[in-house]
C-alpha cells in the first residue's frame, strides 16, 4: 500500500466518521461532571494514600533499622535483614522518583519528541524495575532454600519446593511475554528513531 | 469552569472530535482501548482548556495533547476516572462492509509497524498538515520532517512488498 492509497483509506475513514455522532453533548457533560467529582474525591484519596504509604514505608525502614541495630543476630541473619532493609530504602526512593518523573511529563506543552524520549526512558526503567524485583524474589527463594537446609529434607519436600519454583518461573516468563514483549519492541523502535534523529 | 467556558469547550470538542477519534484509533492497543484513549484525550483537553492562550492554532494544540495522551497513556496512576460509555463506540466499524474494514485493518497494520514518532508524522501527513505544523507539533525542524517523511515512505514501501 503506497502513501496515496493510505490517504484514500484515511479520507474514507474521515467521511464515515462525519456521518456518525461520536459523543453527544449529554455524554460529554456527564463525563465532565463525573471527572470533576472524581478529581475532588481522588485528590483527597490520593493524598491520604500517598501519606499512608510513605508513613508505612518510613516506619518499616526505622523499625527494621532499629531491629538490625539492637537484636542479636547470627551473621547470616544480619546479612539477610540488611539486604531487605537496603532494598526497601532503594525501592521507596526509586518509586518516588518514578512517580515524580511521570508527573513531570507536561503533555500540554511538550513537543512529541520530548514526550516520546521521556516515555521510552520510563518504560525502559519500568522493565528494569521488574527484572530487579524478579531478581530480588529469586534471591529470597535461594535464601529460603539455604535457611531450610533443602538438601537435607526428604524427597517429597524437595519435589514440592521444586514444583513451586518451576511454576513460579513459568508464570514469570508468561507475564514477561504478555506484558513486556510489546513494550520492549516499542522501546527498541523508539530508540532507533531517536538515534536516527540525532544523526540528522 | 464557568458555563461559557464549558459551552466553548463543548463546541471545540464537537468541531475536532473526528481528529481526536482518528488519532486515538491508530494508537489503540490490547491494553488501551479506543474508548479509554478517546476519553482520556478529551479529559486532558478539558483540563488544559482554560490555560489555552492561543499561542498556536487550536488544531495544533489539540493534535499535540491527543498524540501526547496516546503516547503516554499508562495505567500506573491511581486516579483513573471511571469510563463513561460512548454513544457510538466504533459501532459503524463492525456494521460496515468487509472491504472497508479490510482497508482499515491494512492501514492500521502498516502504521502500527512504525515507531511512535514515525506514526505521529504519518498521521499528521494524512491529515494534510504542512511541514511547518508537523514540526510545531512534534518538535522537529522542517528539514527533519521532510527527511523523516521520505524515510517513512521507503519503510512503508518495503513493508508492503514484504
Amino acid at each position: 500500500m503506497e502513501l496515496d492509497e493510505l490517504k484514500k483509506s484515511w479520507e474514507a475513514l474521515d467521511s464515515r466518521l462525519k456521518k456518525s455522532e461520536l459523543m453527544d453533548e449529554n455524554t460529554l457533560g456527564k463525563l465532565i461532571s463525573e471527572r470533576t467529582k472524581q478529581t475532588r474525591n481522588s485528590m483527597n484519596k490520593m493524598l491520604l494514600f500517598g501519606q499512608v504509604t510513605l508513613i508505612i514505608g518510613f516506619f518499616a525502614i526505622i523499625g527494621l533499622g532499629y531491629y538490625l541495630l539492637t537484636a542479636n543476630h547470627s551473621n547470616k541473619e544480619y546479612c539477610l535483614w540488611l539486604f531487605i532493609w537496603i532494598m526497601l530504602c532503594i525501592g521507596m526512593v526509586w518509586d518516588s522518583l518514578g512517580y515524580m518523573y511521570l508527573r513531570s511529563i507536561d503533555i500540554e506543552r511538550m513537543p512529541l519528541v520530548t514526550v516520546i524520549k521521556k516515555m521510552t526512558a520510563y518504560n525502559r526503567n519500568f522493565i528494569i524495575e521488574c527484572f530487579v524485583a524478579a531478581f530480588f524474589f529469586l534471591s529470597a527463594f535461594l535464601v529460603q532454600a539455604i535457611c531450610i537446609h533443602l538438601m537435607t529434607l526428604n524427597l517429597v519436600s524437595i519435589l514440592i519446593f521444586s514444583v513451586i519454583w518451576i511454576v513460579g518461573c513459568i508464570a514469570a516468563i508468561w507475564i514477561i511475554k504478555r506484558m513486556f514483549y510489546d513494550r520492549l519492541k516499542n522501546i527498541k523502535r523508539n530508540l532507533a528513531e531517536l538515534r536516527e534523529l540525532k544523526q540528522d | 469552569m464557568n458555563k461559557d467556558l464549558e459551552q466553548e469547550f463543548t463546541a471545540c470538542i464537537k468541531e475536532y472530535e473526528r481528529v481526536i477519534y482518528k488519532v486515538c484509533y491508530l494508537y489503540t492497543t490490547k491494553s488501551a482501548s479506543l474508548n479509554d484513549l478517546y476519553q482520556e484525550a478529551v479529559l486532558n483537553i478539558w483540563r488544559a482548556f482554560p490555560k489555552f492562550r492561543g499561542e498556536c492554532k487550536i488544531s495544533t494544540w489539540i493534535y499535540r495533547i491527543t498524540l501526547n495522551t496516546c503516547i503516554s497513556f499508562i495505567r500506573k496512576e491511581k486516579n483513573i476516572p471511571e469510563i463513561v460509555s460512548l454513544t457510538q463506540e466504533a459501532e459503524w466499524l463492525t456494521e460496515e462492509e468487509d472491504s472497508f474494514r479490510e482497508m482499515l485493518a491494512e492501514l492500521y497494520r502498516l502504521i502500527n509497524n512504525l515507531g511512535q514518532l514515525d506514526k505521529s508524522i504519518i498521521l499528521l501527513y494524512l491529515e494534510e498538515k504542512d511541514y511547518a505544523e508537523i514540526g510545531e507539533i512534534t518538535g522537529l525542524t522542517v528539514t527533519n520532517v521532510a527527511t523523516k517523511l521520505s524515510r517513512i515512505k521507503d519503510k512503508m514501501r518495503k513493508m508492503t512488498h514484504s
